[in-house]
């Protein structure tokens, strides 16, 4: 969370998911450069840097893209989705520095015009142009990844912009399949990518169609509120996700003040509040961490987020939210086993 | 908002990922070559039929 902006809001968590990136980063061209030079007939080592690179950029491509569908499935995968940006600006650099090397090595150094090469002046499959958008979009993504714009875009315009990471992929799926594709005979360039791809595909229809399940289940509105489930299965300091069908989820609340329900959607990055929990009294978003009062669905000071709440009351042991929301921000007193019922 | 980012996330990868393969699948094809081999281009009966080559050269000794 934020209340005035800065590079990069630095902690613990940050700096060693960031270096352990980098250093896998490393590890890896280091890796490749070795095998590479090893072999009987070693390429230019320009020639393979850039392979380097590439491949380098397109493995981390997919394990960024893997992070969200995955994270559906477990828990365990929220602190990866917690710098997942972080990634994409060093998938930016590295791709970056791969189109420099391919630019320098094959153009600057004579043996095609890059400018000729991009826009399909050059005899073959114009490869280049599908690296090139690719490279613009994360060009796009990386420079607008900070919170700055995200809350002067919105978060729908944001996470819509931020969609194009699917064009910038399909661009460099075409980018292989066009380009080195063409030259390697070997099986396992275009198994790697095959299976790169049915992870991707697979990954992404299994997380929708099983929150489309899951939205499904829910029961249709009958009324003015929405018989939750028993006190008793609300543990202190959790929270729970509950909705109807048709409408937007909401999060269930049990802390140290009673029961309180607020929308679902973080203000942040639409992140599941009903599957973060409470921390130092307030709901904790998992996947950034944002924070919200329980009550009254406002981050605590000198944060200004707020998110809709909704009334609670507790009828015969169990828990019922009322399904019209309240404004964002406004104060609900939360339900208690013994007062039975909130109000506000 | 969320449900509507949720349907798009799907269809979009309803529509994207049988495309995305069948890319992959088509160039992967193309690069392991026909799987039906070439029709033999020479016809025997016909070679056999043909007048044998004369290969004597004008004007050498025989």
């Amino acid at each position: 969370m934020t209340a005035t902006y800065r590079w990069v809001q630095w902690n613990t968590h940050k700096k060693v998911y960031d270096l352990t990136l980098i250093g896998i980063c490393i590890a890896y061209v280091a890796g490749f450069v070795a095998v590479s030079q090893a072999s009987p007939e070693p390429p230019d080592e320009t020639v393979t840097l850039l392979r380097a690179t590439g491949t380098l950029a397109i493995a981390l491509l997919h394990a960024i893209l893997l992070i969200g569908p995955l994270s559906r499935f477990s828990t365990r995968l929220a602190p990866l989705l917690y710098n997942r940006r972080h990634a994409g600006v060093l998938l930016f650099t590295i791709a970056l520095a791969h189109a420099a090397l391919v630019t320098v090595y094959y153009g600057a150094w004579g043996s095609v015009d890059p400018v000729r090469a991009l826009f399909g002046y050059e005899p073959g499959l114009p490869f280049e142009l599908w690296g090139f958008v690719g490279l613009a979009i994360m060009f796009v993504m990386a420079a607008t990844s900070h919170d700055f714009w995200l809350a002067n875009l919105g978060h729908r315009s944001w996470k819509a912009l931020h969609m194009l990471v699917y064009v910038a992929y399909v661009s460099v799926v075409l980018h292989v399949l066009t380009g080195a594709l063409q030259d390697h005979t070997s099986p396992a360039l275009g198994g790697l990518m095959l299976a790169g791809v049915v992870c991707i595909v697979a990954a992404h229809l299994a997380a929708g169609l099983k929150e489309r399940a899951r939205d499904r289940a829910y029961p249709p509105a009958s009324g003015d509120w929405l018989d939750a489930c028993p006190v008793d299965d609300l543990p202190l300091n959790k929270a729970r996700v509950i909705g109807v069908w048709g409408s937007e989820r909401i999060a269930l609340v049990r802390h140290d003040r009673g029961i309180s329900a607020v929308s679902n959607v973080c203000k942040h990055q639409g992140g599941p509040l009903g599957e973060g929990e409470v921390i130092d009294g307030c709901l904790t978003c998992p996947w950034h961490g944002y924070q919200y009062r329980p009550e009254d669905g406002r981050s605590p000071p000198p944060y200004t987020e707020t998110i809709p709440t909704y009334p609670v009351r507790i009828v015969k042991g169990s828990v019922q939210v009322c399904l019209t929301p309240n404004p964002a921000g406004t104060h609900v007193d939360p339900a208690t086993p013994d007062g039975e019922r909130g109000h506000g | 908002m969320v449900r509507d980012l949720r349907k798009i996330h799907l269809r979009i990868w309803l529509v994207l990922g049988p495309l995305v393969l069948a890319a992959v699948g088509v160039v992967l094809t193309a690069r392991a070559g026909p799987a039906i081999p070439d029709a033999p281009v020479q016809d025997t009966e016909t070679t056999l039929d043909a007048p044998p080559l004369d290969l004597t050269v004008p004007g050498a000794d025989s």
